[in-house]
């Protein structure tokens, strides 16, 4: 058989495809891993530092309840200094940490982290610190999905 | 020795027997996939809820809209913004959405082709 019927062959081709597939399969077992990991070790951290960030008693966190480490999207419940708490649809609660690196967005304006009050709906994306809290690079206020439905 | 002949009818009553059981095949078929595709419907509709609830709940659409209005923003974080799109994409809801959505096509698609193979067969 010669190399170019070789490649048009059906068995060439389905090996193509289950080889496609397998490394298809992979890449999103080895991206589950990485994230399911940095969900898991910020989660760690969170139930570590849950008495020094919220008070009350330490928080075991649950693999069903692995928190986002990289942003978190939710109402203001209340803010401190430069720590804004979050609260999320889901009701999980979590600190973002704006400092001068932070971009505060409002529609087409860049405002700033006094301009910022409890209740305002907002987006966060950022990197995870090792209090179980988010050192945000972007916040972004948008309008409540809750108000906003009619 | 007498020849020995087979009725006259045998031949048109073998093929009637054969046409019977068919029949009765492809009836059997056409409730058993009807009974498939209504309990998968009822499971459509039931997934399309939870799937909605997890997109509302996650916050996934919110970040996505991140991409439209801070593109020069995100695309200097590129990977933090990437991370929170994955980890906040409802992966297993969307998983059972499209079994679900995969096993009412199935089903819909052998019921059609068994009605269609019942409608020819019982026309004849």
């Amino acid at each position: 058989m010669k190399f170019s019927e070789f490649i048009k062959s059906k068995g060439f081709r389905a090996a193509m495809i289950a080889a496609g597939s397998g490394i298809v399969l992979v890449i999103v077992f080895a991206a589950g891993v990485f994230v399911g990991l940095d969900k898991a070790r910020f989660s760690s951290r969170f139930g570590q530092n849950y008495v020094r960030n919220f008070g009350g008693s330490q928080r075991f966190i649950s693999d069903r309840d692995f928190m986002n480490a990289h942003g978190s999207a939710g109402q203001i419940i209340k803010i401190e200094g430069n720590i804004i708490t979050v609260k999320n649809q889901g009701g999980a609660e979590k600190n973002i940490i704006a400092d001068s690196q932070t971009t505060i967005e409002k529609m087409r304006q860049q405002i700033k982290l006094g301009d910022l009050k409890v209740d305002d709906f907002v987006v966060a994306i950022g990197k995870p610190d090792n209090q179980g809290q988010i050192q945000a690079k972007l916040i972004r206020v948008l309008p409540s999905p809750l108000t906003a439905q009619p | 020795m007498p020849e020995l002949k087979p009725p006259e009818e045998l031949y048109r009553r073998i093929l009637e027997e054969v046409r019977q059981q068919t029949l009765l095949r492809l009836r059997r078929r056409v409730i058993l996939f009807s009974s498939a595709l209504l309990a998968s419907v009822a499971g459509f509709v039931a997934a399309s809820t939870h799937l909605y609830a997890q997109i509302s709940d996650s916050g996934f659409l919110q970040m996505l809209s991140l991409a439209g209005s801070d593109f020069r923003l995100i695309s200097s974080d590129l990977s933090d913004y990437l991370l929170s799109l994955i980890e906040s994409f409802p992966i297993m809801s969307v998983a059972l959405f499209c079994a679900v959505l995969g096993a009412t096509a199935f089903f819909l698609f052998k019921l059609a082709r068994s009605a269609s193979e019942l409608k020819d067969l019982g026309a004849r």
